[in-house]
Order: structure tokens, then sequence, then C-alpha cells
């Protein structure tokens, strides 16, 4: 008898601990990838307003600023900072060239548009008149639209900046697998 | 001599499950706040963008001073980006201050909308000052 009682409290006490341990398990995973998802969208949603925040500022010098010096058209490899119009919200014809006319590394660097691809156009009536830079690849991106006169005409100058998830650190996530 | 066992194990239960739940209230809340609707910095610094260079444009390009209420709901349908909208409202004065016409454009936000507004002033007339006018635009997400 003394040896039964024994044994069958081991018994239960093991069945009771492998049930505890196993709710115990789960809520943990539960936890664990609920914190992990939510960490996820924290750091897109930083990644996200750092690039709206960019592509607003960079939008801005494009026009609402004359660039520097201020006829950086005529020598645009000694541009100091571009901006694409004469007048805020003028837009020149002149200064866009010389930008379409550059590399995509020399664009990217005097953009400041850091690490993150862009895609600059001009538009009227959703026409895309020019572009210049790489066209989006993926849905990461972030699309600015300014209001500007082009030849006494209202067009929007268009900046696309985005990021290949392929090249950025959430290429891998590490629990989701490749996005 | 059983009780004192099992009221040990009720406290660890319950402990257990405030943790669960405090942790669960932190995701849910941390969620919530992450899901908001109103506009963050970066949204609401686009929308006063959008709207004042649509004002801008319009008033250098001669469209707000023709007081055609169609041309500058055209106008600014055209020009504005596909996931904002923009009321506007102007107000037309004589030379000396009386309000003799009120145009608008668009249709007002609901009240749970975060909008921006603002206003600017230009004249209109054909070689000469004629009136005074002042629009009031507002500009909020869709």
């Amino acid at each position: 008898m003394p040896n039964r009682i024994a044994n069958n409290r081991g018994q239960i006490f093991s069945t009771d601990l492998i049930f505890a341990v196993s709710v115990f398990l789960l809520l943990l995973a539960f936890v664990w990838y609920s914190w992990d998802d939510l960490n996820y969208e924290m750091d897109r949603k930083m990644e996200l307003s750092e690039m709206k925040q960019r592509a607003l500022d960079i939008s801005d010098a494009l026009a609402m600023a004359s660039g520097s010096p201020d006829n950086w058209a005529l020598d645009p490899e000694g541009a100091n900072s571009i901006g694409l119009v004469t007048l805020p919200r003028q837009l020149s014809d002149e200064k866009w060239s010389a930008l379409a006319g550059m590399d995509y590394k020399d664009q990217k660097g005097l953009l400041g548009v850091g690490r993150f691809d862009f895609w600059l156009a001009v538009k009227s009536g959703g026409a895309v008149l020019n572009s210049t830079g790489l066209e989006p690849a993926g849905d990461f991106r972030v699309g600015i639209e300014r209001a500007v006169i082009r030849n006494g005409e209202a067009q929007m100058l268009s900046l696309v900046l985005w990021e290949d998830y392929k090249s950025s650190f959430m290429t891998y996530d590490y629990y989701r697998g490749n996005k | 001599m059983m009780k004192p066992i099992n009221s040990k194990g009720a406290i660890f239960a319950m402990d257990a499950m405030m943790a669960i739940i405090v942790v669960f209230l932190v995701i849910i809340t941390a969620r919530t706040q992450m899901a908001g609707t109103s506009l963050d910095y970066g949204d609401s610094a686009y929308a006063q963008k959008i709207g004042g260079d649509i004002v801008a444009v319009l008033d250098e390009t001669g469209v707000l001073a023709t007081l055609d209420e169609s041309a500058i709901e055209g106008n600014i349908s055209a020009l504005l980006p596909a996931s904002y909208q923009m009321w506007a409202e102007i107000e037309s004065y004589t030379t000396n201050l009386t309000l003799i016409q009120n145009i608008t454009a668009g249709s007002e936000p609901a009240d749970d909308k975060s909008v921006v507004s603002s206003r600017r002033i230009f004249v209109s007339g054909d070689g000469y000052i004629e009136r005074y006018n002042i629009i009031r635009f507002k500009v909020w997400a869709k």
C-alpha cells in the first residue's frame, strides 16, 4: 500500500506538471511571437517614418530651393546641393536636365537619400513627362508629390524613396523567413 | 495538512496569470497605439505642404484670380495626391472690404479626421486690384 500511494502520487504529479508546463510553453510561445511581431511592426514603422521625413526634406530642397551654387546646372560636377527651381515651385528645365544627366550614384549623393533608392518624375495629369533615378521595386516605399509650375503650367514633382528588402536589414526575418 | 500546499499552488497560478495579463495588456496597448489613425508628424507636415503648394501654384498661375468655382475645384483635384483630400473656401472682398462672393471647393472633412489648415491672401483684377481675397483650406488623409 505505501508503495502504491507513492507511485500514484508521482504519476498525478507528473501529469499535472506536464499539463502545466505545456500550457506555460504555449502561452510563452504566443507571447514571444506577439512580442516579436510587435518589434517587427515598430521597426517597419520607424523605418517608414525616417523615409517620410527624408523624402519631405529632399522634396523641399528640390521644389523650394535653387541649390548651391544657384547656377549649379552650368557645372553639375561642382554642385554642393541640388535644387530644381529658380524661384520656389518654379521648375527649371535646365536644372532638371542637369540632374537627369548625372550618374545615379552622384544623384544619390547630392540628394542625400542615404541608403534608400529614389525615383523622381515630373507628371502632368497623371502622365509621366520626365523621370530619373531607379523605378521602385517592392512595396517598401514612400511617395511625395509637390505641385510646381513649369513653363507656366501646373505640374507635379513626384519623388519616391524606396528600399529593396533584399539588401536591407529587413531582408530576412528570423521568425518568418524571406519577405 | 493538504490545504497549505493547494493554497500555495493557487498563489503561483494567480501570479503567473497576472504576469501574462500584464504582458498581454502591454502588447495590446502598444498595438493599439501603433494602429492609431491620427496623422503623425510626417503626415501632417506633408499635408501642410500639399495645401500650401497647391494654393501657391493656383495663385501664381492665375487660376485663383479667376474666382471660377469649377476651374478651382478641377485644378485642386488634378494637383492633389490620391491619398489626400482638400477643402477650400474663398471669400472675395471689394477694395472697401465688402464681402461680395463666397466660393467653396470640395466637401468638408468628417469630424474624426486629423486635419491641417491654413490660409493665403491674394488679389485679383484686370490690370489693377479689384478684389482682396482670402482662401482658407483644409487638407487631410483619406
